[in-house]
């Protein structure tokens, strides 16, 4: 049995929103029967890709942020997009313990996190346009 | 709703923290930490993760950052009360956990 959804979903980014995010892609979620480390696993990575967004993509101003969650074929297909001021070197930004952010207590940590929990992660972004993050985990046999 | 909650002993102070530690939550619990560690001046500071019920990398800094207070304070900071799923984070930063700590 194979079972399609999605959902589309677009707010602002206002720290509030990032408990906002991981309970709405959990709720998402549960139709498939995920095992509760599978579903931490999920809102853990979606709060890494929206913090990013409310600290980096918006530094000084609230903008929107855009999340489409897609299941098929057993493989749920997470995008969090920004239309923000952009990252200038990805692969920096993906070093573990890398950050911009030197004020605040942000570890560097995000995207190691978001690769540790989800099968795949991919980041594409051009600056001063925004940033797109891919994620994709495989939550049932499909 | 994320919390921290005190209980001073002789030289060792113990945070309880509790609820959700992300960017939003660790933001408002920092600053209190901190001034209950600078205020008791502990030998030890116990950060107890029983009560959370999410964590995200916010943790880490969380930590991370406590650890540079302590340091300067000269107290040894522990993290307890840690469950998979904060260990989980925690262990990508390298932070190891003790299950007991009697001072």
């Amino acid at each position: 049995m194979s079972k399609e959804n999605y959902y589309k979903l677009s707010f602002p980014s206002r720290s509030v929103n990032e408990s906002f995010a991981r309970m709405t892609i959990a709720s998402f979620c549960m139709q498939f029967d995920p095992t509760i480390e599978q579903i931490n696993d999920i809102k853990t990575a979606v709060s890494e890709a929206v913090t990013n967004c409310v600290v980096h993509a918006y530094p000084d101003s609230i903008g929107t942020i855009y999340i489409t969650a897609t299941i098929k074929n057993g493989v749920l297909k997470i995008t969090v997009k920004d239309k923000g001021i952009g990252i200038p070197d990805i692969s920096r930004a993906m070093e573990p313990m890398f950050t911009t952010d030197s004020g605040s207590e942000r570890a560097g940590l995000g995207f190691a996190v978001m690769q540790a929990f989800m099968d795949k992660v991919k980041v594409y972004s051009t600056p001063g346009k925004g940033t797109r993050v891919v994620m994709t985990k495989t939550i049932e046999q499909g | 709703m994320t919390k921290a909650e005190f209980l001073q002993e002789k030289g060792k102070l113990t945070v309880y923290l509790s609820g959700e530690i992300d960017h939003h939550g660790a933001g408002k619990i920092r600053y209190d930490i901190d001034s209950r560690i600078l205020k008791a001046m502990p030998r030890v500071v116990v950060m107890d993760f029983s009560g959370v019920t999410f964590m995200d990398s916010s943790g880490i800094g969380l930590v991370l950052a406590r650890s540079k207070v302590c340091r300067d304070c000269s107290a040894s900071l522990y993290v307890a009360g840690v469950d998979r799923q904060t260990g989980k984070i925690l262990s990508l930063a390298g932070i190891r956990t003790i299950q007991n700590i009697n001072v």
